[in-house]
């Protein structure tokens, strides 16, 4: 029986005139990742902070395993593990004396040399953290929340500002938190990133939600069809296709055959092709498609 | 969770070089530039009073030896009454009487000599004993023929009467320079400290975890109240090695004076680092605290030179009462008991500010 780990109704949140949350509900079963995706300023921090316990609700319900934040934080505490969008770490320790420090305020503990495996800090254990470059840091920072074997984790945007294979590992390692069934709520601006892990998606913009669902699902619904373009530098007559600079597009409803079909045109007409490329929707269409908008770092 | 708190927060202070200099460094310096100037420290002579009730060739020809020693400043117009006096006030190391048939008495093969000498600085007592033996040998052999010198040194100790203006300035600056230390310590260190991690959103973190404010503040308690001790060290054994300052050292009791000390500025940082809410914000409320106490209260000067007013103001200040308490029991040895009000002084200060820290701290604007 999968029950329910974090439960949102109606959250509102305002930072004096201006509405930050506009009343966003959604639900996370216990051993998903549930990703929320919007552009910056968006509300997500904030929505994060609230479920946290790091900030206060204007109105809504919340209940992190079926207790209240504001009133039962303290049994909350012990089960959560909370990576923040931004946020050093005590500089004049070593990695081994950060993780060491914050697991002495918990009662449960995972091995510390495990968790020094797990995020590849084992070359680096015995330097101190100022020392640090920024894909070690975020590893650090990761596992730092690890130290009490959480029930539920919070990532606020973990692979931010990160090069492309610290990103990876940082994805490896989500990865692997979520085969140990640990329930996971991530926020990132990566569409790619949404996609390989999450097992459902929320798109959040201006305080509001947009949509939510499987990523494949919200795809379906928002991402639009299949578009084929085809580079040449001669003429086709076919009247379905649709001119642009360097050729042809079409908008496909049954891609593969119909790809074919067209293709065969060409052929038949003794055109020559330089390029083709058939574009399947993305959660990038669907979010461009929902918010009008391009996501930004 | 909090021990280990604790000792993380001491390794993070021992490694940041910048807190380093200014809570032990930065003290310091101003032990050298000070006590470098204005303490009487390098004068290595012993003012010993002369007191003769006796005079004759060989009175004079003992006194001419003592003082050609080097060791000695010789005066000889006190009475025993008047130079006992200035030994108690600490102007004079030692009062030398020479009894009325100390000729014939030497001759005779048993003479005795009395040496009043100040009980803050035995090795003195020593010194006088060891250096007039010698002396007094050299000179029965050379004129009175004599194979010993027959005579017994009676070395009686005063107790130094409590004054602590009549100190050596470096032996009054010391403690002044340990309190601006502490000081420096709990308003930099802590009160500048607790803004930096909210500003580093390390507080946040923190706050997400089951670490109690209360520890967090505790933690800071008691990293001071250690690092007070290594402060104390290291300042009181320039002072004793570098400025040959005699102090009269009971380790427990500077020990309580000294927790009480750094936890007294610890909890203001502590209040301070609670209003601020940035470390902009927290370096100017630092100076507003920092400045007045170490120029109001008797840090680098006693208070008589203060006016009224201002000394009313002064003798209130959580820094008065340290470094009062500190030349008390460092200079003059008062008990527990001759300083409790100096103590007092500052746990009512660490009642109030702590008490008003405990209200005033969050870890977030909302949390």
């Amino acid at each position: 029986m999968i029950e329910s780990v974090v439960e949102v109704k109606d959250l509102k949140k305002s930072y004096g005139k201006v509405e930050a949350l506009k009343g966003i509900s959604f639900e996370i079963k216990g051993g998903e990742v549930f990703t929320l995706i919007g552009p910056n300023g968006a509300g997500k921090t904030t929505a994060l902070e609230i479920i946290e316990g790091l900030r206060k609700k204007n109105s809504g319900e919340i209940r992190v395993f079926g207790m209240n934040v504001e009133k039962e934080l303290s049994k909350i505490k012990p089960r959560i593990g909370v990576q923040l969008q931004h946020g050093a770490l005590y500089e004049h320790l070593t990695v081994r004396e950060i993780l060491v420090l914050f697991a002495s305020f918990y009662k449960k503990n995972i091995d510390i040399e495990k968790l020094i495996e797990k995020g590849a800090l084992g070359k680096i254990a015995h330097i101190r953290t100022e020392a640090l470059s920024g894909g070690q840091l975020q590893r650090l920072r990761i596992v730092t929340t690890l130290v009490n074997d959480p029930e539920l984790l919070f990532l606020d945007e973990p692979t931010t500002g990160l090069d492309p294979q610290s990103r990876r590992y940082i994805w490896g390692m989500i990865e692997d938190l979520r085969e140990e069934s640990r329930t996971i709520l991530l926020t990132t601006h990566y569409m790619e990133e949404a996609e390989t892990l999450a097992n459902r998606v929320a798109i959040i913009d201006e305080g509001k939600m947009l949509s939510i669902g499987k990523p494949e699902e919200l795809i379906a619904k928002h991402g639009g069809e299949t578009v084929m373009y085809i580079e040449t530098e001669e003429k086709v007559k076919n009247k379905d296709l649709e001119k642009t600079e360097k050729g042809y597009r079409i908008k496909l409803k049954n891609a593969g055959f119909e790809a074919s079909r067209i293709l065969a045109d060409f052929g038949r007409e003794r055109v020559g092709i330089k390029h083709v490329e058939i574009k399947n929707p993305s959660l990038e269409d669907v979010f461009l498609n929902l918010t009008g908008k391009e996501l930004r770092d | 969770m909090l021990a280990k708190f604790t000792v993380y927060r001491i390794k993070m202070f021992v490694r940041d070089k910048q807190a380093l200099f200014w809570t032990i460094a930065f003290p310091l310096l101003f032990v050298f530039i000070f006590c470098g100037i204005l303490g009487r420290s390098f004068d290595f002579k012993l003012n010993v009073a002369l007191v003769a009730e006796e005079s004759g060739p060989i009175v004079e020809q003992l006194v001419q030896g003592f003082e050609e020693g080097g060791m000695f400043k010789f005066s000889e117009d006190l009475s025993l009454e008047e130079a006992k006096q200035q030994v108690e006030q600490g102007k004079l190391d030692a009062v030398l009487i020479i009894p009325q048939d100390f000729s014939s008495s030497l001759l005779g093969g048993a003479a005795n000599l009395t040496v009043y000498y100040d009980k803050t600085k035995t090795q003195n007592a020593q010194i006088i004993s060891s250096v007039f033996q010698q002396i007094g040998l050299e000179i029965s052999k050379r004129t009175l023929g004599l194979k010993r010198f027959p005579m017994e040194i009676d070395l009686k100790g005063i107790a130094r009467k409590e004054s602590v203006e009549n100190a050596s300035y470096s032996a009054f600056f010391i403690p002044g320079a340990l309190t601006m230390a502490l000081m420096a310590a709990g308003l930099f260190g802590v009160g500048g400290g607790i803004p930096r991690e909210r500003d580093r959103a390390l507080l946040r973190k923190l706050a997400t975890t089951p670490l109690p404010k209360f520890y967090y503040g505790l933690a800071f308690i008691f990293q001071s109240a250690i690092l007070a001790l290594l402060q104390a060290a290291i300042i009181i054994s320039v002072g004793v090695f570098a400025f040959r300052v005699n102090f009269l050292i009971d380790p427990l009791k500077l020990g309580i004076i000294l927790v009480l000390g750094g936890i007294t500025f610890a909890s203001f940082g502590f209040l301070v680092g609670s209003i601020a809410k940035t470390s902009n914000a927290a370096e100017g409320t630092i100076n507003i605290f920092y400045f007045p106490m170490l120029f109001l209260s008797p840090v680098f000067f006693p208070a008589s030179i203060l006016p009224g007013i201002v000394r009313a103001i002064s003798g209130v200040l959580p820094s008065t009462y340290l470094v009062n308490a500190l030349r008390k029991s460092l200079i003059i040895g008062a008990s527990l008991g001759d300083i409790s009000l100096d103590l007092l002084g500052l746990i009512i200060w660490i009642a109030g500010t702590a008490i008003l820290a405990s209200f005033l701290f969050r870890w977030t604007e909302e949390a």
